[in-house]
């Protein structure tokens, strides 16, 4: 094992390696940064390219842009309040206040901190304990799955801890969007009024696109000034990388959460973040102060993020699974360059296995010092005045809603989400809930209907088998813990004006 | 002037109509095959109680409201009708502008016209960042990932 990550190692280290894994990394920070972009659209972008290329530098190319793009969505999510991808929206939550306080360099410091360590973790965790978590992922069937995504959603509906019946009816109304379409497993067209625009459903971009992006641009043009309450920045990117060191229980935690979450395919990376945000904030000593800034709330989600896009590679290398779009997309880029997954995978080619490897890391070390160059001038957006910012990011917003599936529908989906954007946040309904609920949805029916055709139609499946009776049991003593801590906090404030 | 009574007013009629929305969801389900729809009834149905849930509080509370001698407040500044209305009509008026004139015209028009609109008012500012925010697009979608942007419904009138 050892020869091996010796070998990947002086493999990645040649300098036309080191050139073609700077130029991925920056153009996975470019592309992870823009609103409607992301990782799956870098990853589709560097591909093509590398089939010309030597396959270990194509291998350390896409392992590059990969580490980028993942842990340049932080960015978006801190200055402009609009995530990169869904996972990074927990980062919204203390990011953004960060920027308003004038500390966006410093959050942007703490995300790239974490991220770096978790993707390390995460790479150390693959190699040294891929067998046991293969087993971990081979134990999640169509219950577990299912009760794992419909925590998910709970939990995200339990973060809005004074209204959490309205988180709930948001996610309730994501999954519910998420049947509109022809259905998947009987190709019966549902909720589709006629129009074959609406034949393929409703796509996550849009509406991402919509209730984040256009909803604070309105914001922007109505309130003015600038994202900074502050007026001025105070601190620096590397002082918010070194501080996150300061709080290694929560570094610590959160990746492992990530990494033990992310290795289940399909469920795992959406939900590691949130799940690590609200242990963390349960584990806190003062846990008020999360979503007003919190350095911790900022930690929690990136290193969970970040470790459980590593760990998904176990079972995408161990058994061809992949875990999501993305490490599809990168499992077929290495079958192509000769990466075979599957039994064989550490006799075949270890040195293209390694040095992918090797590559995951050398990327994070890469875009530290890449990302820390660059998140200075990008964190000076938050001094810009919002009549020139809004105006910029509505055009960039459009185009990337656009670019997806070069349909007009998108672009009137993302005005229409946009508006409700608008009208919940003024009304107080959390918005998350509705894109986990989007993006989980068609996971938690096929899972349901799965465990049900397993089941012979009998419910009690997913009590009876330990695993998603027991994470079923805590989604709802969550939410009832948090409607609870909702009610009390109501009638102590009530008590407060009145007495 | 805007009273204490405005959100919870707002939220009541935006639930009401949710319930609605989301029982008639709920029975239109009953038209799929069994199989396709489990799901949409299961969903429509949660979505349909939490609805009427915040819908009956909240009437709970406009009562209580209602029934207690508290004051109205007002906004501490009125908000100028015309930044509303530039706020909120941007983004639709934009999105006609793109289907009838494309993304390249209407993206020149709005950027330019909604920089004034918010108080721009330096040409060579304008000028610079439509400009700059179009070259980046073309470059980042044209010309890396060779999409190409709509040219309009106009276009077809013109050779």
């Amino acid at each position: 094992m050892l020869e091996n990550l010796l070998l990947g190692l002086a493999a990645a280290m040649r300098w036309d390696s080191l050139l073609v894994m700077f130029v991925a990394t920056l153009v996975g920070l470019f592309l992870g940064v823009m609103p409607g972009l992301g990782p799956l659209a870098a990853m589709a972008l560097l591909i093509p390219f590398t089939f010309t290329m030597d396959p270990l530098n194509a291998i350390l190319g896409l392992a590059s842009i990969s580490v980028a793009a993942n842990c340049s969505g932080a960015f978006s999510s801190i200055l402009l309040n609009v995530p990169g991808e869904t996972a990074s929206a927990a980062t919204c939550f203390d990011g953004h206040p960060m920027a308003r306080q004038g500390k966006a360099a410093v959050a942007i410091g703490l995300s790239i901190g974490s991220s770096f360590f978790a993707a390390v973790l995460g790479v150390v965790m693959v190699i040294a304990l891929i067998h046991p978590l293969v087993q971990v992922a081979l134990a999640f069937g169509p219950p577990e799955n299912f009760a794992l995504a419909a925590v998910g959603v709970a939990f995200v509906a339990s973060l809005s801890r004074d209204a959490v019946l309205k988180g709930l009816f948001m996610g309730a109304v994501g999954i519910w969007l998420s049947t509109v379409g022809v259905d998947a497993v009987n190709g019966e067209p549902r909720y589709t009024l006629g129009l074959l625009d609406l034949q393929d459903g409703i796509d996550i971009v849009p509406v991402m696109t919509g209730m984040f992006a256009i909803t604070e641009i309105i914001t922007w043009m109505r309130e003015r000034g600038t994202i900074s309450e502050m007026g001025k920045m105070e601190g620096s990117v590397w002082q918010g990388v070194f501080q996150t060191f300061r709080y290694p229980v929560a570094l610590i935690r959160s990746s492992i959460v990530g990494a033990g979450v992310g290795v289940i395919p399909g469920v795992g990376s959406v939900i590691a973040a949130f799940l690590a945000y609200e242990v963390e904030r349960q584990f806190s000593k003062s846990p008020q102060r999360f979503g007003q800034g919190a350095p911790e709330g900022v930690i929690a989600p990136e290193a969970a993020n970040n470790s459980a896009i590593s760990s998904s590679f176990a079972p995408a290398l161990a058994l061809g699974i992949p875990g999501g779009a993305t490490s599809a997309l990168l499992l077929v880029a290495l079958m192509i360059h000769g990466i075979r997954p599957g039994p064989m995978l550490f006799t075949g080619t270890p040195e293209l296995l390694f040095g992918f490897l090797v590559g995951l890391i050398i990327g994070a070390i890469m875009f530290t010092i890449v990302g820390a160059a660059c998140a200075r001038p990008l964190s000076l957006l938050t001094l810009v005045r919002a009549e020139l910012l809004a105006p910029v990011f509505l055009i960039v917003s459009f185009a990337g809603a656009y670019a997806q599936d070069q349909q007009f529908v998108d672009v009137i989906a993302t005005i229409v989400f946009g508006l409700i954007g608008c009208l919940a946040r003024a009304l107080g309904f959390p918005a998350v809930p509705l894109i986990l609920g989007l993006v989980l949805g068609r996971l938690l029916e096929t899972s349901f209907l799965q465990s049900l055709a397993i089941s012979d139609g009998d419910l009690s499946i997913f009590v009876t088998r330990p695993v998603s009776g027991g994470l079923l049991l805590i989604a709802i003593c969550m939410i009832a813990f948090s409607m609870l801590r909702g009610r009390k906090g109501a009638r102590q404030s009530q008590e407060f004006a009145e007495g | 002037m805007v009273s204490e009574e405005a959100k919870p007013v707002a939220t009541a009629f935006v639930t009401g109509l949710a319930a609605l929305g989301f029982g008639a969801a709920f029975v239109t389900a009953g038209s799929f095959s069994h199989g396709a729809q489990i799901f949409p009834r299961i969903t429509s149905g949660i979505a349909f109680i939490c609805a009427g849930a915040i819908f009956l509080r909240t009437c709970f509370l406009l009562t209580r409201l209602r029934g207690s001698a508290g004051e109205t407040r007002t906004a501490a500044q009125q908000e100028p009708w015309t930044d509303i209305l530039v706020s909120y009509l941007g983004p639709p008026v934009y999105g006609l502008l793109f289907y009838l004139l494309g993304f390249w015209v209407s993206s020149a028009i709005c950027l330019a016209g909604l920089l004034y609109l918010l108080g721009e008012r330096r040409t060579w500012m304008i000028a610079s960042l439509t400009a700059g925010t179009l070259l980046l697009i073309y470059v980042a979608f044209e010309y890396a990932f060779e999409v190409r942007m709509p040219a309009g419904v106009a276009a077809q009138f013109f050779p």
